[in-house]
């Protein structure tokens, strides 16, 4: 397979899995104006660093205004990761590697491109905002439906994998970074626990709020989220879970090629050193300098599998 | 020409019952043969075969990634491409693998910035002096783009003549080159009558189309054609066939013309029994180039 290929199934991947997370994002934000007006203007900041694109906001805007955010994070051109540049980049890709491919995941690109380009050819009324994210989102399952339905279980899909998950963590840890003051031991230990919105801002933007439910039950604890959130096993968007899917893929990718490489070290080292756990040791190392780390060595792994199997020259 | 068949193929599935239309699918697999009987010598082993795109901006690239998808071959643009070891090699995730044929669509301009353009962003450094050393065949072969040359065609009956020692089977269009003083004269006396076009021209563009054309319209073609005769070939105004398309008020006549796809390879040449029929979209006119929004239709040769 072609390094450029590679390159761009990776990217295609990563894109799709960043226009659903924002989509999910916006989501979260909504929900905290709608229901406490007073401070939105500080989720839709911390929004913005999330989607980290908080500087080129500020670049054309003065103040944190619902409308102005969602649009910004919606449609704006000056903003490289908004939803409408998020799906060009994706179909982009997937052009590229449109022989690697199949129809079906074609096409599911490209509808998702077409359709979202519709919506988002005027601004988004508030009215409708809901039906925009759940069809951002329902398009995003189609593409995913198609990749894990029709593609051959090769190269192409491992290197479309790694950006999904690659994406992901980095979302994840991201999120949880934003609001790590939140999760701060200080704060529980004053006897407050945290706040029940804001926890589920933070659980509603990796689709995770009943699933905690489930596990945890009533008990919200800064502890018990960091460790759905970095370390369970079975939650789709756990940094463990993301993890553990990346060095499966590097390990099929090793075999396949019959070459080891410095990629898949790095994620074995990832895995071994960020996500043996407990919890409490994070904790006591400091929340905020784990997901520092983390998130430096997931870029770091990003760049490795891109020299390592070529994607550029 | 392929997705025009496997349209037709879901919206009419029982004329094909009915009529015996013959294959044009296995276009690909014969196209892939022709260009693996091209290898150079230097190939050992089973030839690879990649073809070369400008990248997905270019408006034909649905097509370039559809024959590479449909062959089984590498799609690769210039970048990813490089000279390694005196021959031409792509960039794969397991590193630089030597390519034997490369199917390009990329003009002959365009092809090395080294020996050709320096500007080019498409093209590969070095693959001009590794052909020229017989380390990759590129097909089409840089230089037949002078097929493409108008004034070429009026020599055909000749060159037919020269090659085989046969007459040609199928007349050719009477072409005057205004190259040639009374040819000239001829065609500035006739030009309302007349269709004249650029010797390089190409996607219906640079042309007169004498009968559909204003006086003020040829008097400026006139102009230019005094300026500068060696840039332009005549030849009369064809009527075209005519089949019936589809409008908004139902059945009407539009003008047509047909595209052959021949392959020629050390093998012999293969013609597919079928090809793209070009139509002019637009009532009365000549103009059938996709690129002026012409449509194309399924063309169908019958089995005995």
């Amino acid at each position: 397979m072609l390094g450029k290929t590679a390159g761009s199934l990776f990217w295609m991947a990563r894109y799709l899995e960043r226009s659903e997370n924002n989509a999910r994002l916006i989501d979260a934000g909504f929900r905290i104006a709608l229901t406490r007006s007073q401070t939105a203007p500080a989720e839709w900041r911390s929004i913005l660093e999330t989607a980290g694109v908080d500087q080129a906001f500020l670049a054309t805007h003065d103040d944190y205004s619902s409308a102005r955010v969602v649009d910004f994070l919606l449609r704006d051109p000056a903003n490289p990761s908004s939803i409408l540049s998020i799906v060009k980049h994706a179909r982009d890709n997937a052009r590229t590697a449109r022989t690697a491919l199949t129809r079906e995941v074609w096409e599911a690109v490209n509808t998702s491109w077409m359709t979202l380009t519709d919506l988002l050819k005027r601004p988004v009324r508030e009215d409708d905002l809901p039906d925009v994210l759940a069809a951002i989102r329902q398009q995003s399952a189609q593409v995913r439906g198609a990749l894990t339905g029709t593609m051959l279980r090769n190269d192409g899909y491992n290197f479309a994998r790694l950006g999904t998950f690659l994406e992901r963590a980095d979302n994840t840890a991201r999120i949880l970074d934003v609001k790590y003051y939140l999760l701060l031991p200080s704060v529980a230990h004053i006897g407050t626990s945290i706040d029940n919105v804001q926890w589920e801002t933070i659980l509603r933007s990796v689709s995770a709020h009943r699933a905690y439910r489930w596990l945890y039950g009533a008990e919200i604890s800064a502890l018990k989220i960091a460790e759905f959130l970095i370390l369970y096993g079975q939650m789709p968007r756990s940094l463990a879970f993301c993890c553990a899917k990346m060095q499966d893929n590097l390990a099929w990718l090793q075999r396949g090629y019959g070459e080891e490489t410095e990629a898949g070290r790095m994620a074995d080292a990832l895995c071994r050193q960020k996500l043996a756990g407990p919890i409490q040791a994070i904790f006591d190392g400091g929340l905020h300098e784990y997901l520092t780390d983390f998130l430096s060595a997931n870029s770091a792994l990003a760049m490795q599998i891109e020299r390592d199997y070529r994607f550029v020259e | 020409m392929l997705e025009n068949r496997e349209t037709m193929l879901q919206m009419f599935p029982e004329l094909f019952a009915k009529v015996p239309v013959r294959e044009v699918g296995d276009y690909p697999i014969n196209l892939l043969k022709s260009l693996s009987a091209c290898a150079p010598p230097m190939c050992g082993g089973t030839p690879t075969v990649a073809v070369l795109t400008p990248g997905i901006h270019n408006s034909a690239y649905f097509e370039h990634s559809f024959l590479a998808d449909q062959m089984g071959a590498e799609l690769v643009e210039g970048h990813d491409l490089r000279v390694v070891d005196g021959r031409v090699a792509m960039r794969t995730t397991q590193g630089y693998r030597a390519i034997d044929v490369l199917y390009r669509r990329v003009d002959d301009d365009f092809l090395d910035p080294l020996n050709f353009r320096p500007d080019s962003m498409l093209g590969v450094p070095g693959i001009w002096d590794v052909y020229r050393a017989g380390g990759i065949t590129i097909a089409n072969a840089p230089g037949t783009g002078i097929a493409d040359d108008k004034a070429l065609y009026s020599y055909m009956p000749d060159i037919i003549e020269f090659y085989t020692g046969e007459k040609a089977l199928l007349p050719n269009v009477p072409t005057w080159r205004c190259s040639e003083p009374e040819h000239l004269r001829e065609v500035l006396d006739r030009l309302p009558e007349l269709v004249v076009k650029e010797v390089h021209g190409s996607g219906g563009y640079g042309m007169l189309v004498g009968p559909a054309a204003s006086r003020k319209e040829i008097a400026a073609f006139r102009a230019k054609l005094e300026a500068n005769p060696g840039n332009y070939i005549a030849q009369p105004t064809l009527s075209l066939s005519t089949v019936p398309i589809f409008t908004k008020k139902g059945l009407a006549p539009r003008h047509v013309d047909l595209r052959p796809f021949v392959l020629m390879s050390p093998q012999g040449i293969t013609i597919t029994p079928g090809g793209l029929t070009r139509v002019a979209m637009t009532r009365g006119s000549l103009v059938v180039n996709s690129s002026q929004g012409g449509g194309t239709k399924d063309t169908w040769v019958l089995e005995d």
